[in-house]
């Protein structure tokens, strides 16, 4: 089977769960019903799908999206199949300035810049401590797991001294949740892994050939420096608009790129738009289970995407190591 | 195409690898560089393929300076293949024949994809050094010396008529290492400059040689011209001896 046929299967897949996402919940409403709520009907319904469930949705495929698309940029700009915005303590940085800035009194634009600079100030901190001319995956590894530890510190301290009140809806965003999203900002997760995409899918043949080794990849004409410079960059992004709209979401980044290179796509032409499909396919379908496994109970997303994804980071560290 | 080198200083660590080299590659020749572990041969030759800046001078393809060409103008011009190979740590599944076809890259622009030309180019290189069999293979289950021919397939499809070999014997054995240097020069009108470790390959399959004796001193010229027992026992610090050998001189350690 050629790589390239994924796309379309995981496009119509994405579109079975986005459809199914849609008429699943405690309101149980059939899919013709939801089809006509969506066009006009009933005015309850018509609340449930189109305020409730259908941001929701498209929230939460645009932040696998972006989480998916953030680890498979990481992972081929590191050279390393480890690498994840949460694991290495990217989105862990980008929460954790996001939330002291919420605590300070900032919103709005603030808040995404306060992210963004957290999202850079990790990066800057692990190549610091893991590049000796070139990423050293152990080095990285240890880095990611101690920075995301002292985040997780930080963000102790900040919520012992936040007021009560605001301190559940915190804790919940900070495990990665969708329940919050607001409905007119929904489409901004899947419009800002769109456009990664399109600027990072030229780059694709460059991360092939770094697979073969910095000095390779230079002799073969890719500009190493500023292929590096410009997925730095986006990666930082990509994962702060996902921290931003959900919260820090684990495992998302790291396991849909291995599916998918397990699946056959290795080469990143294929692999970066199908981590878009497939992370965002991944996330609906997580925040669907999230929100109806324990219903009426919510669960944060979070935990479910962590309770699939701690195994199979587990099993992947142990099948490297052999 | 012609590669040269105008007032090349490059040093490494604060150690001179070549001070002011003045070297004229010319099209269709077979440069060998030799010199002692540690010398800089692998740093001079990253230089010339424009990947490492020089502390002065200039490397040139015809009349154009290395540093003033779009790395993808020179890299289709130019190709390295490199010492140490690592598609096989950094991407475990990566397949033979996608690390050939990778040569093709500077030949694509960033929307194309592989033509059939380009699939057909890699298969050929892969048959040429022999590795048709396993061109579907992973390319972490290749042994050494498949692997530095599989490099070589990927600078074979990569089309350049300048071709920079860091160490190509190494890890094969002697046979595979004569099969790979006959392949070589059987590239019609391709310019090559090598590193070599081996002198008596360098005298059976070079035209030139470029000698490295440490400190920034160096000499280039023919063959035949260059090489002598004094000469190498002064490159290699250790006592050389020249015997004759079936295809002429052969030189020995003492």
């Amino acid at each position: 089977m050629r790589p390239a046929i994924f796309l379309p299967l995981l496009l119509l897949t994405g579109l079975l769960c986005f459809a199914l996402a849609l008429v699943t919940g405690t309101q149980g409403i059939d899919p013709a019903r939801a089809w006509q709520a969506l066009l006009a009907g009933d005015s309850l319904e018509r609340n449930i799908v189109l305020t409730l469930r259908l941001p929701r949705a498209v929230a939460a495929f645009g932040c696998g999206a972006l989480l998916a698309l953030a680890g498979a940029l990481l992972q081929a700009l590191l050279r390393n199949p480890l690498a994840d915005p949460f694991v290495l303590g990217i989105s862990g940085g980008a929460g954790t300035l996001v939330l002291l800035a919420m605590l300070l009194g900032f919103s709005g634009g603030w808040l995404a810049g306060a992210g963004l600079l957290g999202a850079l100030a990790s990066l800057g901190v692990l190549l610091l401590l893991a590049w000796r001319g070139g990423v050293r995956p152990q080095r990285l590894l240890l880095a990611g797991v101690i920075l995301s530890s002292a985040w997780g510190a930080v963000v102790t301290l900040l919520l012992a001294l936040a007021p009560d009140a605001p301190l559940r809806g915190m804790v919940f965003w900070l495990m990665g949740d969708l329940s919050g999203v607001d409905p007119g900002m929904a489409a901004l997760p899947l419009g800002g892994a769109l456009l990664a995409l399109l600027l990072t899918w030229p780059l694709a043949r460059g991360f092939d050939a770094l697979g073969q080794g910095e000095l390779s990849a230079r002799a073969l004409g890719i500009a190493v420096d500023r292929l590096r410079a410009v997925t730095l960059l986006v990666a930082a992004a990509v994962t702060t608009l996902a921290v931003l709209a959900a919260g820090s979401i684990g495992f998302v980044g790291l396991v849909t790129p291995h599916l998918l290179r397990l699946a056959g796509l290795r080469r990143h032409r294929v692999l970066l738009p199908a981590c878009v499909l497939g992370g965002g396919t991944l996330l609906l379908v997580a925040d669907l289970a999230a929100r109806t496994v324990a219903a009426p109970l919510q669960l944060p997303v979070g935990a479910v995407t962590a309770a699939l994804g701690a195994p199979v980071f587990l099993w992947l560290l142990a099948r490297d190591g052999k | 195409m012609k590669l040269s080198a105008r007032q090349l200083s490059v040093s490494i660590g604060g150690r001179s690898v070549c001070h002011k080299l003045d070297l004229a590659i010319e099209a269709g020749s077979r440069w060998a560089i030799l010199g002692i572990n540690g010398v800089g041969k692998t740093t001079l030759l990253s230089t010339l393929a424009g990947l490492r800046a020089p502390q002065g001078g200039a490397v040139l393809i015809d009349n154009t300076a290395l540093s003033d060409l779009p790395p993808r103008v020179r890299a289709q011009r130019l190709g390295l293949m490199t010492q140490e190979d690592s598609f096989h740590i950094s991407d475990p599944e990566v397949t033979a024949l996608e690390v050939a076809l990778l040569g093709r890259l500077p030949h694509l622009d960033w929307w194309q994809a592989e033509s059939a030309r380009d699939e057909d180019l890699a298969h050929t290189a892969l048959a040429a050094v022999g590795l048709t069999e396993i061109a579907r293979r992973r390319a972490a289950t290749l042994s050494g010396g498949e692997r530095r021919r599989l490099a070589l397939a990927a600078l074979l499809a990569q089309e350049v008529p300048l071709c920079l070999l860091d160490e190509p014997t190494s890890h094969l054995d002697m046979h595979q290492q004569i099969a790979l240097l006959d392949l070589l020069i059987g590239w019609d009108g391709r310019t090559l400059v090598m590193t070599l470790h081996d002198i008596n390959l360098a005298v059976r399959y070079c035209t030139h040689v470029l000698l490295l004796f440490g400190d920034g001193e160096w000499c280039a010229g023919g063959v035949t011209e260059m090489l002598s027992a004094d000469v190498l026992t002064r490159l290699y610090r250790h006592p050389v001896a020249a015997v004759d050998g079936p295809r002429g001189k052969l030189y020995l350690p003492d």
